[in-house]
Formats: structure tokens, C-alpha cells, sequence
């Protein structure tokens, strides 16, 4: 017979099964071209099992040579055998495991707190939470690592009584490691906390230490065997790289505004795909929780897993902090769920002091009230502002062009795109579900079969009609057929034609 | 020693220089207002029902979130690291962890009143003497944070 704590699990499960599926595949409106990349190779994966470069199942994917992580693309190729390729089936991993999230907090939270009601009320925040939902509902990397990374802690705690769960909580790191670029940094962060604060157990394991040590440094391998472009894109974002007047003032500064109020509570990231015009990446309500709860965490000596708690909510900006820019919510997704947990706590804390007892029903009732209208003012500005704001920031309006481009395509020569707006070739491929082999051998990012690609000019080199296309704020050919608007009924592309 | 290191951290908190002065406060929010409705009473569009859009997007929600916004400049780590530098505001921190230890609730509601100073001004000239006025109250907590950390048994 289930118990009430696992009901009450379930319907928050359901919830946050609820708020990331809900219109996942027009909101965020279009697929950015991360998204795109990571759908196309997957699909190619699927029908020839080489990426769009010809790399038999490669261990980093080249993509827009920023060399990518292969485990999330790889967990898209059933994904795309189930559900075709599109939008529904680039997101679907990362919302997926973005609901599994919230139910391994529940599980970590009750193993650090020993507490079943703070447990549930870390789930919730996290399902309810913007900075969770912004990415769990696109085709985030970053999402599923975090996803893994807590898999992987929750095991490694609950392998100190069924010691058969190391080797999985290893594998779970591996698979981190090689899933997002941050990883790269965070994992092994991750994994000095863990040798660090539990000693002891690392101590009784003994001789079990050895299979999941193998594995973890098995999973090092496809990184290290093609090291140089694996660390291309860290190099690229990082600090350090930049040549920049004072560096070390630029990292504490990097790592101290992803602990700023304005960030967490009003302003949010400046990044249009990392959040939401409006709010924060947390709730305001939450502000007074946070507080509590850390309070509690850092006054309390004695409490189990204190030291893995507080080391984790110090150390997860550093990823985002060695580089540019900052704050940034995606690099320090690291946090999730972090600040859930410490809202719960202060919540539990709250409603269990005996300070202002008289009051304690009107005070709970005014953070009620609050908090209902924190969480119906995002859902406003979620579903109702920011598919008509942040069109250009998901590439809004590609899906609409190429649909129309797939049905005029056969009375054209030669189809020129502008790649002003950015990697036109990738989103031909993806929405054409172009084939991979025919791809592999005759096409690169200029031009395949009858399409090319421009960026600024394009002059016709094939006889017979083309078809051209650019941005909006470029110039046209001589006949202009059509204009393709997105979500905010902007105009984002124009269509002509050249005889 | 302790009294060297006593002086010479207190010199460089004193020393640090580069806070951020520009005005945030009541002036800049009322200002932000009318274009802030505007603009999202657009978003919403005339197909919304006008009493979500108001309920939502209100001129006193606006202003309170602009100046909450202006207030969380001022308490945020970058500010308080502009102003006091690295060491001052690890010792900002021991402080306020020390005083909510002790349940010493009265100074640190000042602390919070305080930090308000800056946004509740009503022009240039005066947000920028609360902001430099702020600013050294956040050294002179550093200090005493320092202090108190040089003396814990």
C-alpha cells in the first residue's frame, strides 16, 4: 500500500512532469542551433551511425567545431527512432530528465536531511523552480549532466549500506564527464568533495574502490584521446584566454554575481534562452526561505552532510566563474538543487519555530500569497511574454521557412539561404530530415545538393531559377514572394526569386 | 603580529576603490514605470484580458520591483567587494554570521536599513553621497568583522 509521503511524491512528479512538457515543442519558439546540430547528428547516428562530418560513432562530436560531448547526443538517436526527428524529440531527454531531477532531490534531501517533509518540499521548489524549467524544456546538455551528477551522488550515499551501487554511481560521473563542457571541471570538483568528506566510508569501501575507480578513468578517455579539441570551446569562453586586464578581480567578481540578489531574485541571466524577462532565476518568496535555511546550515555544527552541502553551494559557480560571461545560469546549473534544498529546509524551519507563534498563521498565509503570485506571474510571463520576446534568441522562424522551402524546392535550380542569422545549413538539414549518407559524401556547411549558403552576398553561379533567401534587414533578389514572420508576428526572412 | 595584519588588511579595505555610483533608486524607478507597462501590456497584446494585464503588470508591482532591484545592488557581492575588497567582505560575512549566532536581530536590521540609504534618494547628487556614504559603512563593518575575528577564542 503506498504511504502518504510517496503519494504527495507523486503528484509533485506529476506536476513537474506537467510544467515541462506543456507546449515543449513551441515553447521556447524554434530550436536554437545547439539543438539543431545535436538532433541532425543524432539522426545521422540513427541512419548511418557516423555524424555529419562521416565520423563513424564518434566520442566528441565536431558540430560547429566546438567539438561537443557525445553522451547527450547519443541519448537523443532512440529519441529521434521513437518520435522522428523535430523538436518534440530533441527536448524530450532533457525534459525527461529534468522530472527525474526532481525526484532525486526528494530522495538526496531526505538521505541529508533524514527529514520526508523537507524532502518533498525541496521536489517541489525544484519542479516549480524557473531556473530548472528554463532548462528542462530546451535541448540543454547542461541539464542532463546535472541530472546524472545527482544520480551519481545519490548513489555514492546510498552505496555506504549496499556497496553494489559504487560501480553505478561511477558510471553515472563517467557519463557526466562526458555529457556537457563544464563537466569537465565540475565533476572532478565533485569528486574531491566526496573523497574529502567521507573519509570513513572511502576507508571501508576498500578493495570495492578499485572497479569504479577503473571506470572513472575509462570515462576520462574519450576526452583525453582527443584532448586538444575537447578543451576547444573552454578555451574560447575562458578568462583566461582573453587577454584581459585583471584577471583575478574578474574571476572573484565572476564567482561573487552568482550569489547576487539581483541575479537570483530580479534580473535574472542576460542570455535570452537562460531566462525569463521579468524574474529572476529564483522565486522572491524564496528569498527569506534561503536565508533560514542556510542560516541554519552554517550556525549547526553537528548535522550529517553538512559539510557536502555547504562545499557544494561554494563551489558550484566555479565552472561558470573561469569564464565569459557572467552570471551565467546554464554554466552554473551546478547549483540545482542547491537553493531548493535550503528553501525547503527554511521553509521547515519556519513552520516549526516557535518564534511570533501568535502570528505564525498570518505570516505563513502572507508567504502563501505570495508565493502563488510569484509562481502564476512566471507562468504569465513564461507562455504569454517570452515566445513573443525572445523569438530571435531561439531562432525563431526557421521551421516556417524551410517547410516552405520543402514545398517550392522542386521548381528551383538553386536555393541560396543567408546564414546572417546563423548556421542556416544545419537547420536545411534538420528540417528537410535531409539524408546523412547523400550528405557525408557530396555536402559540407556551403552547400549541398541545390542549396547554398551565404553570408552577406550571393552571386548565382547555375543556370536556371533560384531561389533566394534572406533576413529581413538584408537586401533581396528582384521578386520578392513571401516574408516569414515569428511568434511576435516580426518579419524574419524574405523570400525572392532570380530568373 | 596581530595588530601588523590588523592594520595592514584594515589598509587595503580602506584603500579599495571603484563602487559602482550610478543612481538607482526612487527617481530612476518612477522613471522606468511607464515604459516598463507599456512595453509589456504590448507583449500581452490587445487580445489579453485587460484586468490579467493590469493584474500583472501595475504600476506599484513595477516600482517595488525596481526598487527591490535597486536595493539587491547595493547588498549584492559585487558592490560589497567593490567597495571593501576581497578580505573586507569575507569579514562582512563573519560578521553577520556572528551576529545572527548571537541573535543580535536589532544591529542587523540596521545594517539592512541602512543599505537602503541609497535607493530611497530622490536625485543624483544625493543617491551618489548615500551610495559613497554605504560604502564606507561597509569598510567600517569590515573592520569590525576583522576585529571580532582577531579576537575570537
Amino acid at each position: 500500500m503506498l504511504n502518504r509521503p510517496f503519494n504527495i511524491l507523486l503528484l509533485i512528479v506529476a506536476l513537474s512532469f506537467l510544467l515541462r512538457f506543456f507546449m515543449l515543442t513551441t515553447n521556447p519558439p524554434g530550436l536554437y542551433w545547439d539543438e539543431v546540430s545535436n538532433g541532425y547528428n543524432a539522426y545521422s547516428i540513427l541512419k548511418t551511425a557516423r555524424d555529419e562530418y562521416g565520423v563513424f560513432l564518434p566520442t566528441v562530436f565536431r558540430s560547429y567545431d566546438d567539438y561537443k560531448p557525445p553522451v547527450y547526443i547519443y541519448t537523443l538517436v532512440p529519441s529521434i527512432a521513437i518520435f522522428d526527428l523535430g523538436e518534440f524529440a530533441v527536448r524530450f531527454p532533457s525534459a525527461l530528465a529534468g522530472v527525474l531531477t526532481v525526484m532525486l532531490t526528494y530522495f538526496l534531501t531526505k538521505k541529508i536531511t533524514g527529514n520526508y517533509k523537507i524532502a518533498l518540499f525541496a521536489a517541489f521548489f525544484l519542479a516549480i523552480s524557473p531556473w530548472h524549467l528554463q532548462f528542462s524544456r530546451g535541448g540543454f546538455e547542461a541539464n542532463f549532466m546535472q541530472f546524472l551528477t545527482l544520480l551519481g551522488i545519490i548513489l555514492f550515499l546510498y552505496s555506504f549500506n549496499k556497496s553494489w551501487l559504487l560501480p553505478l554511481s561511477a558510471v553515472s560521473f563517467g557519463l557526466a564527464l562526458n555529457t556537457y563542457q563544464g563537466a569537465k571541471i565540475w565533476i572532478p570538483l565533485v569528486l574531491i568533495m566526496l573523497i574529502l568528506f567521507y573519509k570513513k566510508e572511502r576507508i571501508s569501501f576498500g578493495r570495492k574502490l578499485i572497479l569504479p575507480t577503473l571506470i572513472l578513468i575509462l570515462s576520462t578517455l574519450p576526452i583525453l584521446s582527443n584532448f586538444q579539441n575537447s578543451i576547444l570551446r573552454g578555451k574560447s569562453v575562458s578568462i583566461f584566454s582573453q587577454k584581459q586586464e585583471n584577471t583575478p578581480e574578474l574571476l572573484i567578481k565572476g564567482y561573487l554575481n552568482h550569489y547576487s540578489p539581483s541575479f537570483l531574485f530580479s534580473r535574472g541571466d542576460s542570455i535570452g534562452r537562460h531566462s525569463v524577462s521579468g524574474t529572476g532565476e529564483l522565486y522572491a518568496f524564496e528569498l527569506p526561505l534561503i536565508f533560514l535555511g542556510l542560516f541554519y546550515y552554517i550556525v549547526r555544527q553537528n548535522i550529517k552532510h553538512r559539510s557536502l552541502l555547504l562545499s557544494w553551494f561554494l563551489l558550484a559557480p566555479i565552472p561558470a566563474a573561469l569564464s565569459d560571461p557572467t552570471p551565467h545560469a546554464l554554466r552554473s546549473i551546478t547549483f540545482l538543487p542547491i537553493w531548493s534544498i535550503f528553501s525547503a529546509i527554511g521553509l521547515f524551519r519556519l513552520i516549526t519555530s516557535e518564534f511570533l507563534k501568535r502570528i505564525k498563521p498570518l505570516y505563513l498565509s502572507s508567504l502563501f500569497i505570495i508565493s502563488l503570485f510569484n509562481l502564476v506571474l512566471y507562468l504569465h510571463l513564461y507562455y504569454v511574454h517570452y515566445p513573443k520576446e525572445k523569438g530571435p534568441d531561439w531562432q525563431d522562424g526557421y521551421r516556417d521557412l524551410i517547410s516552405y522551402v520543402d514545398n517550392v524546392k522542386d521548381n528551383y535550380e538553386s536555393i541560396a539561404i543567408s546564414e546572417v542569422l546563423g548556421k542556416s545549413y544545419i537547420y536545411t538539414l534538420f528540417y528537410l530530415k535531409y539524408d546523412p549518407k547523400a550528405y557525408q559524401q557530396n555536402g559540407n556547411s556551403q552547400a549541398f545538393d541545390k542549396f547554398e549558403f551565404f553570408k552577406y552576398s550571393w552571386e548565382k553561379t547555375k543556370p536556371g531559377r533560384a531561389l533566394i533567401i534572406s533576413s529581413s534587414f538584408e537586401g533581396t533578389g528582384p521578386k520578392v514572394l513571401k516574408e516569414i514572420y515569428n511568434t511576435n508576428k516580426d518579419p524574419v526572412f524574405r523570400i525572392s526569386e532570380s530568373e | 603580529m596581530k595588530i601588523f595584519l590588523l592594520l595592514v588588511i584594515s589598509a587595503f579595505i580602506i584603500l579599495k576603490v571603484g563602487w559602482n555610483v550610478d543612481e538607482c533608486g526612487i527617481r530612476s524607478s518612477l522613471q522606468a514605470v511607464v515604459p516598463v507597462v507599456w512595453y509589456e501590456q504590448t507583449i500581452d497584446g490587445s487580445n489579453q484580458n485587460p484586468l490579467i494585464t493590469r493584474f500583472f503588470h501595475n504600476k506599484i508591482g513595477i516600482f517595488v520591483s525596481q526598487m527591490a532591484r535597486c536595493y539587491f545592488n547595493r547588498i549584492g557581492p559585487e558592490f560589497i567587494f567593490d567597495s571593501v575588497g576581497i578580505f573586507g567582505l569575507m569579514f562582512i560575512f563573519y560578521l553577520i554570521c556572528n551576529l545572527s549566532t548571537k541573535k543580535r536581530w536589532p544591529i542587523l536590521t540596521v545594517i539592512a536599513v541602512f543599505s537602503l540609504l541609497p535607493v530611497l534618494s530622490i536625485n543624483f547628487p544625493t543617491s551618489k553621497l548615500f551610495v559613497d556614504f554605504l560604502a564606507y559603512f561597509y569598510k567600517l563593518l569590515a573592520i569590525i568583522g576583522l576585529k571580532a575575528f582577531v579576537d575570537r577564542r
